[in-house]
């Protein structure tokens, strides 16, 4: 081919190329197929590394649902969407939830629990007819756990019509999709991840979380450690990411505040389930007060262990650990065996695991749709799933009673509302008042988990003096 | 019998032409009546095609085995990301500059492959992708969250240009970036195959089949070696751009040695040392996997558990193991194979003008002609 030859050929290649562009219009329909989510199945609960706060021994003090009451007072501004009209439209007949989750890879053992859950809530939310005049159907599609996959996931469910998101699990996955989220002025609620990123209401007013912040909790810590043990010398131990920096920071702030000696630091990295020999020798040669210990996932199980032998190999020292809420199921718990008896840690739902709440009405509803649905595995896990699918629906009836069901109800709803959740602990509760309270769930429960029973219990009241 | 196509000549210039048109065909399919995600699609599926393009010029042609192009990928998304959101950096611009950044890294990290090769060059190269995101972590913590309080690079979103006529809202913003990936694959491809038809590329393609004999005839093993790498990191960071630039939102997990695998798979899928091998590969395995995830979860004929959601990536790895074993020319060799079963394409003769015996039989081109016509021509 000469030089001119080619010349001509990439030029009519270029020509057609552009003509094809000016045909391809911009704004287009979708024609995306949707993808039903297999409901009824659980993925293998070997290795969780759950974001979502586990249940932990309740008390028998049982807390029915409340009626949501009407939302008012925090309205959202539309005028900076993409499409005003679109945020305000009615919903009619049928509201559509779209969820990205990990169902495949590695972390979907983990999570494919919390999946089952939130389906299962829908589904039966659905079957009752629990949101008067509507029709909820539920989308749960596959980003791997991966933010990069998160936001062609969040398109495609778009695409689709999804109405709204709630329980988007992992905090980078949620963070990839806020700004798109925002600015098409679609509610991303729920977001199943404590960071306290999801409290921006000025920037970010369409996106709320599901967890305690892991802020809140460190300080919750922070403050029963200085109970047990004031002017303790502490070792800590945590992730190398911003799930563990987050906790870190701000106890450190607090360990300033009430005169704790931090004595010795040590990370893991996030992808690392080795057992932490190296870090734990450390922290034994330093004969801590008290521990800090922030893994996730398997590492809990590991780094329990570890410390076990540590302290078998250095007599009269057993200091009181504190370990992160992510931590705090029997799976991973018991995994570890004794060596995880008479760690503290923090939930705010009540245990389905412990036979003592089987009378609690809503662990009693949860439990029979679980068996219903033929799930297997561990329900303490799936129960988070389950509360944020009712939380959700609560949201979607205190939006209804505003009048219409429209995105912009939902949110409004949502930042304006004060609901109890029938699977919480007492005094712990859904509350959110626009700006002045942008978390929905502030109240933690201190509990200490017992080997031998394989349950938690109770230390002192349920800590609320971080709800707004 | 397959026909016989004289390289050049009028047939098969129809047949590059009905190939161009097919390809403007198949681009006007994907653009017209798209959603943004089917876009989104097509744009990822592109950023993966760009660095399968960049590996297949240093593995392909050169020989030199990379699984550090994530690490390069990762730089020129960070690179976007900090200068557009903390120096108002204008996108494109920050695309040279990546391009830039990521060639001079990549030579400086392909002097260890002066000295190494095979599965220790791939262990360096391994070193570099499991370093990064540590790296990436340490720059966000320490220029990122401090100033902005977030745990990613966000907010360097970017806007369709104005003369597009497009609004700055998620669908025309679909429809821009799928333009500028296509733009930037075209580029990349081009890049790639000049390279390779130029002297550079020949000494490439020598330096990977016989570094002594390449060195005897006068090539610069240094020079070559590290320029190729240069070269491949900053389409690798044309990669990276674009993946964050679709994205919006980057942490230190964005760039993991998965997305190396990834990189390397597409090209094996497509066909290592083929030009149009890491497109094809690159389609292929991006929307296998996209397919099997939406759909294997609900496929009621596999077995109990199997019907679950981790199917999705069992299914993706039985399909790669055996395609490899079906085709291990990837794609391109596939369609090659296949194709020299409907018509053959013959090279021309050297000069028309003094056809020789030995010309006529390459135009009749059985390797028997063509052996005894330059036997009986000496």
């Amino acid at each position: 081919m000469t030089k001119r030859q080619r010349n001509f050929y990439v030029c009519t290649a270029t020509a057609a190329l552009v003509l094809a562009a000016c045909g391809g219009g911009g704004n287009s329909s979708s024609n995306g197929s949707t993808a039903p989510t297999a409901g009824g199945t659980t993925a293998p609960a070997a290795e969780t590394t759950a974001a979502a706060t586990e249940t932990t021994a309740g008390s028998d003090a049982t807390t029915a649902a409340t009626e949501p009451a009407a939302p008012a007072g925090w309205t959202v501004d539309t005028s900076k969407c993409s499409d005003p009209a679109r945020a305000e439209q009615p919903i009619e007949g049928e509201v559509k939830i779209g969820a990205a989750m990990p169902l495949s890879g590695g972390p979907a053992a983990a999570f494919g629990p919390v999946k089952d859950g939130f389906q299962l809530y829908l589904n039966y939310a659905d079957a009752k007819g629990l949101l008067p005049g509507y029709k909820i159907t539920v989308d749960v599609r596959d980003d791997q756990y991966d933010a990069t996959q998160t936001p062609g996931v969040v398109n495609g469910l778009i695409d689709d019509g999804v109405d709204f998101f709630s329980g988007i699990i992992g905090s980078p996955n949620n963070l990839a999709v806020r700004d798109t989220l925002n600015e098409e002025c679609i509610p991303q609620l729920l977001n199943l991840t404590g960071s306290p990123a999801w409290g921006q209401v000025a920037d970010y007013p369409w996106t709320t979380g599901a967890l305690v912040p892991y802020d809140t909790e460190a300080s919750i810590y922070a403050t029963k450690l200085n109970e047990l043990k004031p002017g303790a010398k502490v070792a800590l131990y945590y992730i190398n990411n911003e799930f563990g920096k987050a906790y870190i920071d701000e106890f450190k702030k607090k360990a300033t505040e009430f005169g704790f000696e931090i004595v010795d630091e040590q990370t893991v990295e996030p992808n690392d389930n080795n057992p932490p020999i190296t870090q734990v020798g450390s922290i034994a040669g330093k004969l801590p007060d008290a521990i800090v210990a922030i893994p996730l996932g398997l590492q809990c199980p590991t780094f329990l262990a570890e410390l076990a032998n540590a302290k078998a190999q250095t007599a009269g020292w057993n200091p009181p650990v504190f370990v992160t809420n992510t931590c705090a199921s029997k799976l991973f718990f018991g995994l570890a065996g004794p060596a995880a008896d008479g760690v503290y840690t923090s939930n705010n739902l009540v245990d389905s695991n412990d036979p003592k709440n089987a009378t609690n009405p809503g662990i009693k509803t949860f439990l029979d749709e679980y068996a219903a649905a033929g799930l297997a595995g561990d329900p303490g896990v799936t129960e988070a799933g389950w509360s944020v699918g009712e939380s959700t629906v609560a949201i979607l009836n205190a939006a209804l009673k505003s009048g219409t069901l429209s995105r912009k109800s939902i949110i409004e709803a949502a930042r304006n509302l004060t609901y109890t959740p029938s699977l919480v602990r007492p005094g712990a509760q859904y509350k959110m008042n626009g700006a002045d309270d942008p978390f929905a769930f502030e109240t933690l429960q201190v509990l200490q988990w017992s080997a031998a029973s394989g349950t938690f219990t109770e230390i002192g009241d349920p800590i609320t003096q971080y709800e707004h | 019998m397959a026909i016989k196509v004289r390289s050049g000549g009028m047939v098969h210039w129809i047949i590059r032409a009905g190939v161009a048109v097919l390809l403007v065909l198949l681009v006007w399919q994907m653009v017209s009546g798209a959603s943004p995600s089917s876009l989104g699609k097509y744009t990822d599926a592109m950023a993966l095609a760009i660095a399968a393009l960049s590996l297949n010029l240093l593995f392909g042609f050169n020989g030199q085995i990379s699984i550090g192009h994530s690490t390069f990928a990762g730089i020129s998304a960070f690179f976007l990301g900090y200068s557009v959101r903390f120096w108002d950096n204008k996108p494109f611009v920050s695309l040279l500059e990546a391009c830039v950044l990521c060639f001079v890294i990549g030579m400086v990290i392909g002097l260890p492959a002066l000295r190494l090769k095979g599965p220790y060059l791939a262990l360096v190269t391994l070193a570099i992708a499991y370093v990064w995101p540590t790296v990436a972590a340490q720059f966000i913590e320490r220029k990122v969250t401090s100033v902005t309080g977030e745990s990613a690079l966000t907010k360097f979103r970017i806007n369709p240009a104005t003369w597009t006529g497009l609004k700055a809202n998620r669908e025309d913003r679909a429809l821009y970036l799928f333009w500028v990936a296509l733009a930037l694959m075209a580029i990349c491809y081009v890049v790639v195959r000049n390279l390779r038809k130029s002297r550079v590329g020949r000494s490439m393609v020598a330096v990977r089949d016989n570094e002594t004999a390449a060195a005897v005839m006068g090539v610069n093993l240094a020079r070559t070696k590290t320029l190729t790498f240069g070269v491949s990191a900053a389409i690798a960071g044309v990669s990276g751009w674009l993946t964050a630039a679709k994205i919006g939102t980057i942490d230190e997990n964005s760039f993991t040695i998965l997305n190396s695998i990834k990189y390397i798979l597409a090209l094996i899928l497509g066909g290592v040392a083929t030009l149009t091998g890491p497109i094809a590969g690159a389609f292929a395995y991006f929307f296998a996997d996209d397919y099997l995830k939406e759909h294997a979860p609900n496929w009621g004929w596999l077995p109990g558990k199997f019907g679950d959601g981790p199917i999705a990536s069992f299914l993706l790895g039985v399909l790669v193991i055996a395609f490899v074993f079906v085709a291990p020319q990837g794609l391109v060799g596939l369609f090659r194979k296949i194709g020299r079963k409907i018509a053959v394409i013959v090279p021309k003769p050297i000069r028309l003008d003094a056809t020789t015996p030995a010309h006529e039989a390459m135009l009749d081109s059985t390797p028997e002609a063509v052996h005894q016509a330059i036997h009986e021509g000496e």
